[in-house]
């Protein structure tokens, strides 16, 4: 069964803009995702309603076969905790340091102080930020950030790794970094979403590919490239 | 919410209290502002009405007897007052001729023509008194009436004629005084309450991205909130403690001017003493109670709906 289930979803605005238009998508566990498209084309908008933050005008979208429509305000919070999320700004808490702000996940969570003291060195290890645990956002380069920002988003192991334009004001080596991370995320089961309009770095990673025109889907394919897609 | 939860939330709010320092002292500033304003206000208004309660204290009428009344009438008289217990009356006291003579002496011991004059008096000229304190201002005039009625045949006169107009017109210009101050510190209140929700609004608004941000982590509403309402209450408290420091301080730096005013006091606290307590527990609970509204309205916006 498919993790994430789009059926005919349709998102209209209040302002009237249609940013989406009939969008049929199945994603399964462990799937890795390119999704693919210039900017205002919608990307942000279709990972919105995976994470619940937008409701479909029509259609439904289903998690794990629940219809998200359904899902109370109340208990929106616990669904999100599915999902890890990282954006073009690293959206880091400005007054905690890298530290506390990737173990303010796991404090949502209610893990033990124990349990964070021993895990939130470990991923900040494995990103590469063991030497700037105690530094502010403020003190470290864009890269550094995303990486916090990444570290954060997987440290409770969520089912669904969302990443919205995570390059996007990053240098090329950066860049690499934070795909080889993405990368090794889902090698150990995470699916992950790749928002990206970077087009370089999808046809590196060739693996399944979405791409967005208008507000519509024009291409899907497994293993595949964007230069691809610009022959059809 | 588990408590380890609430603990760390709580912990949250203290924390954001002493890193955004320039945002606490801003904070922090306008509300000491705004409830030094309503301190003052207060401690006027406190100190008309003390100053009120100690003249009316003061006040009282004599009821003076016939030469030929004898004194076992007048204790007869006081003690059926006192039995019939009205409320009007607080209190009677019984001054006989020769007390007052003597007190008469003792209050003219520095005046020597009273002195003099005194001493040439072969015969006692003062009367028989009973001195009325009522219980409230506007009661002399039922109480002079009532002794006119009840016991006419042995009164010479009451002090009441002679001291109406300055009783009733002192009691005039303390009911508008009590007034104009009681108007002053509804509006000073309404207006700090305003201020200080507004600035609580904006140092809130400063956050807001950070509130979607552990929004979007999975934090839940409450994980949210509770925060930065810790944080409001923070504010208000230590504003509020740091506001009567000020008042305190300024009381006492104000002190040589203002004795002057209480001259049976020589401490300005002591016109206080019945309800400096109530006046700083005031201010600090109107701190905490703004922090902990203005914060608990201001979030809402930027939770989940």
């Amino acid at each position: 069964m498919a993790l994430i289930d789009f059926q005919n979803v349709t998102k209209r605005y209040k302002t009237g803009e249609q940013v989406l238009t009939d969008i049929n998508i199945s994603i399964a566990q462990g799937e890795f995702v390119s999704l693919v498209g210039a900017s205002g084309v919608g990307k942000s908008t279709l990972l919105k309603l995976i994470y619940a933050e937008e409701k479909a005008t029509e259609g439904a979208v289903f998690f794990d076969g629940r219809d998200l429509s359904l899902i109370k305000r109340r208990v929106l919070p616990h669904y999100r905790r599915n999902f890890g999320t990282v954006f073009q700004d690293a959206k880091l808490l400005e007054n905690k340091t890298i530290y506390e702000n990737v173990a303010y996940t796991l404090e949502i969570h209610g893990k033990s102080t124990a349990q964070i003291r021993e895990e939130v060195p470990r991923i900040l290890d494995v990103v590469g930020l063991s030497g700037k645990m105690d530094k502010y956002p403020g003190e470290v380069s864009g890269g550094e950030a995303q990486r916090a920002s990444l570290a954060r988003a997987v440290i409770h192991r969520p089912r669904v790794l969302v990443a919205d334009e995570p390059t996007g004001n990053l240098d090329p080596e950066a860049t690499w970094n934070i795909v080889n991370l993405l990368l090794k995320v889902n090698e150990f089961g995470t699916t992950v979403i790749l928002a990206t309009h970077d087009t370089q770095i999808v046809d590196q990673i060739h693996r399944r590919v979405i791409v967005l025109k208008d507000g519509r889907v024009t291409f899907d394919q497994n293993s595949a490239t964007y230069t691809q897609t610009t022959h059809l | 919410m588990k408590m380890i939860k609430l603990m760390r939330a709580l912990r949250e709010g203290a924390l954001n209290f002493y890193r955004d320092m320039w945002l606490t002292v801003a904070t922090v500033t306008v509300m000491v502002l705004t409830l030094f304003l309503i301190g003052t206000t207060l401690l006027l208004g406190f100190g008309i009405s003390e100053t009120i309660t100690s003249i009316e204290k003061r006040i009282n009428i004599s009821i003076y007897f016939n030469h030929d009344t004898e004194e076992e009438t007048i204790t007869q008289i006081k003690e059926d007052l006192e039995d019939r217990n009205l409320k009007e009356i607080q209190k009677i006291v019984y001054i006989s001729r020769d007390e007052a003579l003597d007190r008469m002496k003792e209050f003219s011991e520095n005046d020597p023509d009273m002195q003099k004059a005194l001493s040439l008096l072969d015969e006692n000229p003062l009367r028989d008194a009973l001195v009325i304190t009522a219980s409230e201002t506007g009661d002399y005039e039922k109480i002079n009436k009532f002794f006119g009625q009840e016991y006419a045949a042995d009164i010479a006169e009451t002090s009441y004629d002679k001291s109406r107009d300055t009783i009733s017109v002192l009691r005039d210009q303390m009911i508008f005084v009590r007034n104009i101050t009681l108007g002053l510190s509804l509006l000073f209140i309404v207006i700090a309450v305003l201020v200080t929700f507004n600035t609580i609004r904006m140092s809130i608004y400063v956050h807001r991205k950070e509130y979607e941000v552990m929004r979007l982590v999975g934090a839940s509403n409450l994980y949210v909130r509770i925060p930065v309402v810790a944080e409001g209450v923070l504010y208000g408290l230590v504003s509020g403690l740091l506001t009567i420091l000020l008042l305190l301080m300024g009381l006492a730096a104000l002190q040589p001017t203002l004795a002057g005013l209480f001259p049976e006091s020589n401490n300005i606290l002591l016109v206080y003493r019945n309800s400096i307590a109530m006046i700083l527990l005031i201010i600090v609970s109107t701190g905490i109670f703004l922090g902990l509204s203005g914060s608990y309205i201001a979030i809402r916006r930027y939770l989940e709906r």
